[in-house]
């Protein structure tokens, strides 16, 4: 197996031997797409936040074990959705539709739109929530890995500890109902 | 082996619609007190140079005092009449084989002879040693001691003058009730330590030597047991081992052993069987 060196790797190694400044870049890269991961996988910014910093310091306490055997993305998407699995158990059942919908409604839209085309475009990102709000966990978490995360059918397989089929299933169901609900 | 297939990154049906309308949602950012938190912990994780850089200075002024302290209760020890472990061997050659060669023999060799004499000279009183060390006219100071136990290990005044050589370094503990007064019973009182001079291990000796083969038994792991943990074990194979704890209902070794691992690989995931393990609320 291929072991990708990308630059994310490199400063991987280079925080393990204790360069700070290396942490503080992949930090920067990876902040922002790692907690919409978790904010729109567990629906709830009280646990995605405990999740976001669990996930960081599983990270910190493994970089002396650190390998590079996949992009470093997919290795912190791997912890984050191992620590969502037990999330799951935990809190099951988590946040309705409804605490879900009144999250989106808290969101500022952008002001350069139109008043009828915002009504419009806000309708339509409120049902994309809301759609993928009710997917099940696994066609959520792998429609996210796509769409947020940008990962290919392989490393969200990898991510998600199945196989390239079910990934690739579970990804097409899920795309599927969101253009179902999305047309409705 | 790399069965990666192209088409995976293919786009799915309607996926770039999807795509352009998944990106108009507000993109939210972690709050700046979360980015605190963790650059916080990812800043502590290599900051222990603190503990690192503890100056070697202290190690020096250790080792010195050590030295100092090592060579203070050496000389001590050379001083004190106490430091004359030797005495009753030569003494019990002394008195109980006049006959013996005057040139100095090996200190083995003069053990080896007292046993038997000291046997034969006095078969019925071996417990009245403390009462002949605690008599009054016959216990000498301890420094005469020392000084008769010198003048006892030269051969040409050994035969001349036995019985100056009387005390046996005696324990300072006083004397027990049954009292023996007459002379005859310095000889004994002489030979009877004889038994202690060998140099048997002491307690401290023995705490010594004991721990390493003990401390070696612990830090190894259990030979048969097929499911002891072993850091060289791929993850597999560790999962599958605290599968069998658990099967074998020794489920605190099994938890345990799965929290390390899930300490040392974050990134693999835990099968279903084995995560069902963990208490809810852990």
């Amino acid at each position: 197996m291929d072991t990708p060196v990308d630059d994310d790797t490199t400063l991987m190694l280079a925080y393990a031997k204790g360069e700070l400044a290396a942490f503080d870049t992949l930090y920067a890269r990876h902040r922002g797409t790692l907690y919409r991961f978790l904010l729109r996988s567990a629906r709830d910014p009280r646990v995605a936040e405990e999740l976001f910093q669990e996930t960081w310091s599983r990270v910190v306490a493994a970089r002396a074990r650190y390998t590079p055997q996949a992009r470093f993305s997919t290795w912190l998407l791997q912890i984050a959705h191992n620590l969502l699995i037990d999330s799951y158990r935990r809190n099951r059942p988590t946040s309705h539709t409804e605490d879900a919908t009144q999250w989106l409604e808290q969101l500022p839209s952008p002001e350069h739109e139109q008043p009828e085309r915002v009504l419009s475009d806000f309708e339509r990102r409120r049902r994309l929530q809301l759609a993928i709000e009710s997917l099940p966990e696994e066609q959520r978490t792998a429609v996210l890995l796509r769409l947020e995360n940008d990962l290919s059918v392989e490393e969200i397989a990898q991510v998600t500890g199945v196989g390239r089929e079910t990934a690739k299933s579970r990804l097409r169901y899920a795309m599927n109902r969101l253009r179902e609900q999305l047309a409705e | 082996m790399n069965t990666h297939d192209p088409r995976d990154d293919e786009s799915l049906p309607g996926e770039d619609a999807l795509k352009a309308l998944y990106a108009s949602l507000p993109r939210k950012e972690p709050p700046p007190a979360l980015d605190q938190a963790v650059r916080r912990l990812a800043a502590a994780a290599v900051r222990p140079p603190a503990r690192r850089r503890i100056p070697r200075w202290p190690v020096s002024v250790a080792s010195a005092a050590m030295l100092v302290v090592a060579a203070g209760l050496g000389w001590r020890l050379y001083q004190q009449p106490s430091a004359v472990p030797t005495l009753p061997t030569p003494s019990a050659v002394t008195v109980h084989a006049p006959a013996a060669p005057t040139t100095a023999a090996p200190p083995a060799a003069a053990e080896a002879s007292a046993v038997p004499a000291e046997t034969r000279a006095a078969p019925t009183i071996t417990s009245a040693t403390p009462a002949a060390a605690g008599a009054p006219h016959s216990q000498p100071s301890a420094h005469q001691a020392v000084r008769s136990a010198k003048v006892a290990t030269r051969p040409s005044e050994v035969r001349e003058a036995p019985m100056r050589v009387t005390p046996p370094p005696a324990p300072p503990a006083p004397a027990p009730a049954v009292a023996v007064s007459n002379e005859a019973s310095a000889p004994v009182s002489m030979s009877a330590p004889a038994p202690a001079a060998p140099p048997a291990p002491s307690p401290a000796m023995k705490a010594m030597s004991a721990p390493a083969p003990m401390a070696f038994a612990r830090a190894a792991p259990p030979v048969n047991d097929p499911v002891a943990f072993n850091p060289a074990d791929p993850p597999a194979q560790e999962l599958e081992k605290i599968r069998q704890l658990f099967a074998q209902q020794r489920r605190d070794e099994g938890l345990h052993r799965l929290a390390d691992f899930r300490q040392a690989h974050p990134d693999i995931a835990i099968p279903d069987d084995l995560r069902a393990q963990v208490p809810d609320h852990e």
